[in-house]
């Protein structure tokens, strides 16, 4: 594997460790598998560029993208809350009808291409995505530490608990379905900036990456504080691209093209099974 | 064990001597597997050894999906500038934008392949040479041809249906290009749009009640279903009609097009050109000299049409018995 690929794999994991973030705000902290993502990562990458096409500035762009992915993320968290559609089927729907709300977004093209436009990135990535990260992990660090974010991961560990102590329950669960979203959103319009396109089928693998991310960030640091549990996301999700990028060189095996989905699948199984199992929380 | 290491090492010691020696290496990044987009890397392998461009001599061929992953293409696209590619090629816009970057900043050369719309794309800034190391072979066709075709088949079609997918970048051109013409032949679009596979049936059992035919052009969804589309037309005794020659011996009626096969031919012209040494930058963009009007004689029974004679004689391969056969023209 060579230097350029090394820091493709950095990037892509600086940015897929955001989606990671939001997925394990989701998916661990309130306890909802939520599969809203692969829609709201597009929305997030088509407010972005549709924003920046009308000439707005690239910074502002990622603010209204966070905020796209909140209310998306809100919908699902809504329907579960008030109109009792599960969780899992709850995501699915609200994903599903995203494609179409995507596609207006966008104007009604498929795809956007910014390979002509200004974006946040001129001359280096990673610096950029590091202080992108490293401002998210603190901010949502400090949110999850408000008492509303306590209430919000108190409502994951024990559901029926807050219900007696007095929590809404309800409300908490939208909000933390909102907060896991806008940080998906925001990981889409990064990577469209990053990739100098938005494609309609940007999401397609977006739920597979983040759960690695958590999953292989777990296994690394097994640690409780919440900001450590953030970061374990985008190392985990840097752990991951190495990975693939790796998997893309396994030829020698006489491998197909078509086998990567494979390859890769096995080497997070691989990652997983090895010795020394996550610390209980 | 030390036996097999040796062995392992002089293999691999010989395979890098061979390589050493003058070889090109091609490196096509497609984005995902399809029977159209296969057929252009067939035709690309083909048209390089025709072209002195043997593989495991002097040619490094290599073909990576991504899988309909955007982020997967991204990666592969990096490899394969890592490895120093003397040319890459991008199938599928995605993957070809994933490659543009690399080739704009002078680290590669990049010809793209069945590409539409590659000023919408902005893989090229003019058709003409752009000089950003990026040219390639666009699958574009003018579709004023095509509904002459069809009015001589049915000339007293009035209502033509469309289905695509408003997610696959090269329909809507496509789609646009249609509204423009059809007027001028006198002809009403009816259009569907369909998000996956599954949405195909109801949308082509639709279409053959509402309209005379059913038209699909490249479009990719349309076409993973086209039996299902066949099949509701059928029943209805609605011809299809479909822009992609090798289509047509699934069921529809006709198609005049370029061959995906011929445009691999074609890209890989390209190619070996830039290989040869020539300035990528001093290369036009091409698209399809010649369309291919295929004729489907099985289905033309079944729907008990009679093709006037200078539709037969345009044709350059008939399906009939569910077997092709090439005309022979003197």
């Amino acid at each position: 594997m060579s230097l350029s690929e090394l820091v493709m794999s950095l990037e892509l994991g600086l940015i897929y460790g955001i989606v990671g973030m939001g997925i394990y705000l989701t998916f661990r902290i309130i306890d909802f598998p939520d599969l809203t993502c692969d829609g709201s990562f597009v929305l997030g990458a088509a407010i972005s560029s549709i924003l920046i096409k009308a000439g707005v500035d690239p910074f502002l762009s990622l603010i209204f993208a966070l905020i796209g992915g909140a209310l998306a993320g809100a919908l699902t968290g809504i329907l579960n809350s008030f109109f009792k559609v599960t969780d899992l089927l709850a995501g699915i729907l609200v994903a599903f009808m995203l494609y179409s709300i995507n596609l207006h977004v966008m104007q009604g093209t498929p795809n956007i291409s910014l390979l002509m436009s200004p974006t946040i990135f001129v001359t280096n990535n990673l610096i950029v995505l590091g202080a992108i990260t490293v401002i998210l992990i603190a901010a949502f660090s400090f949110l999850l530490n408000t008492d509303i974010g306590l209430s919000i991961r108190a409502v994951g560990q024990n559901k029926r608990l807050c219900m007696n102590g007095g929590v809404n329950v309800k409300w908490m669960v939208i909000l933390g379905v909102a907060m896991g979203n806008a940080l998906i959103a925001m990981g889409g319009a990064l990577f469209s900036q990053q990739q100098g396109f938005t494609d309609i089928s940007a999401g397609i693998g977006t739920i597979i990456a983040g759960f690695a991310a958590v999953i292989i960030g777990e296994r690394v640091l097994p640690f409780r504080s919440i900001w450590i549990k953030l970061l374990s996301c985008i190392v985990g999700s840097i752990i991951y691209r190495i990975v693939t990028s790796l998997a893309l060189h396994a030829e020698f095996l006489n491998l197909k093209s078509y086998d990567f989905n494979l390859i890769a699948g096995l080497l997070i199984i691989i990652i997983m099974a090895m010795p020394g199992g996550r610390r209980k929380c | 064990m030390k036996k097999l290491l040796a062995v392992v090492l002089s293999a691999a010691l010989a395979s890098s001597v061979s390589l050493a020696a003058d070889v090109k290496k091609v490196y096509i990044n497609q984005i995902v597997e399809h029977p159209a987009l296969d057929m252009t890397a067939k035709g690309i392998r083909d048209g390089l050894k025709d072209r002195g461009f043997v593989e495991g001599e002097n040619l490094d061929f290599v073909v990576e999906s991504a899988q309909a992953n955007v982020a997967l293409a991204a990666q592969i696209s990096t490899k394969f500038v890592a490895q120093n590619a003397d040319v890459t090629v991008g199938i599928g816009t995605p993957s070809a934008q994933s490659l543009v970057k690399a080739a704009m900043e002078g680290k590669t050369k990049m010809v793209f392949s069945s590409i539409t719309d590659p000023m919408g794309a902005s893989l090229v800034k003019s058709l003409e040479g752009s000089n950003t190391n990026v040219t390639g072979m666009s699958n574009y066709v003018d579709v004023s041809p095509q509904l002459e075709m069809f009015k001589k088949v049915l000339p007293e079609l009035k209502k033509i249906g469309f289905i695509y997918n408003p997610g696959d970048a090269n329909s809507i051109t496509q789609l646009k290009d249609l509204e423009k013409a059809a007027p001028n032949f006198g002809l009403e679009v009816v259009t569907q749009s369909v998000n996956r596979t599954a949405d195909v049936p109801q949308a082509a059992t639709r279409l053959a009640n509402q309209t005379d035919a059913i038209f699909i052009y490249g479009d990719n969804t349309a076409l993973a279903a086209l039996e299902s589309i066949v099949t509701a037309a059928t029943k209805e005794k609605k011809p299809v009609f479909v822009a992609d020659t090798d289509a047509v011996e699934f069921g529809p009626l006709a198609a005049l097009g370029p061959n995906q096969y011929q445009l691999g031919i074609d890209t890989a012209e390209m190619i070996a050109r830039i290989l040869n040494g020539e300035d990528i930058n001093a290369i036009p963009v091409g698209f399809p000299d010649k369309m291919e009007l295929v004729i489907n004689m099985d289905t033309a029974n079944k729907l008990g049409l009679t093709l006037p004679n200078e539709v037969i004689e345009e044709a350059a391969v008939f399906i009939k018995d569910g077997k092709a056969e090439a005309v022979q023209k003197d």
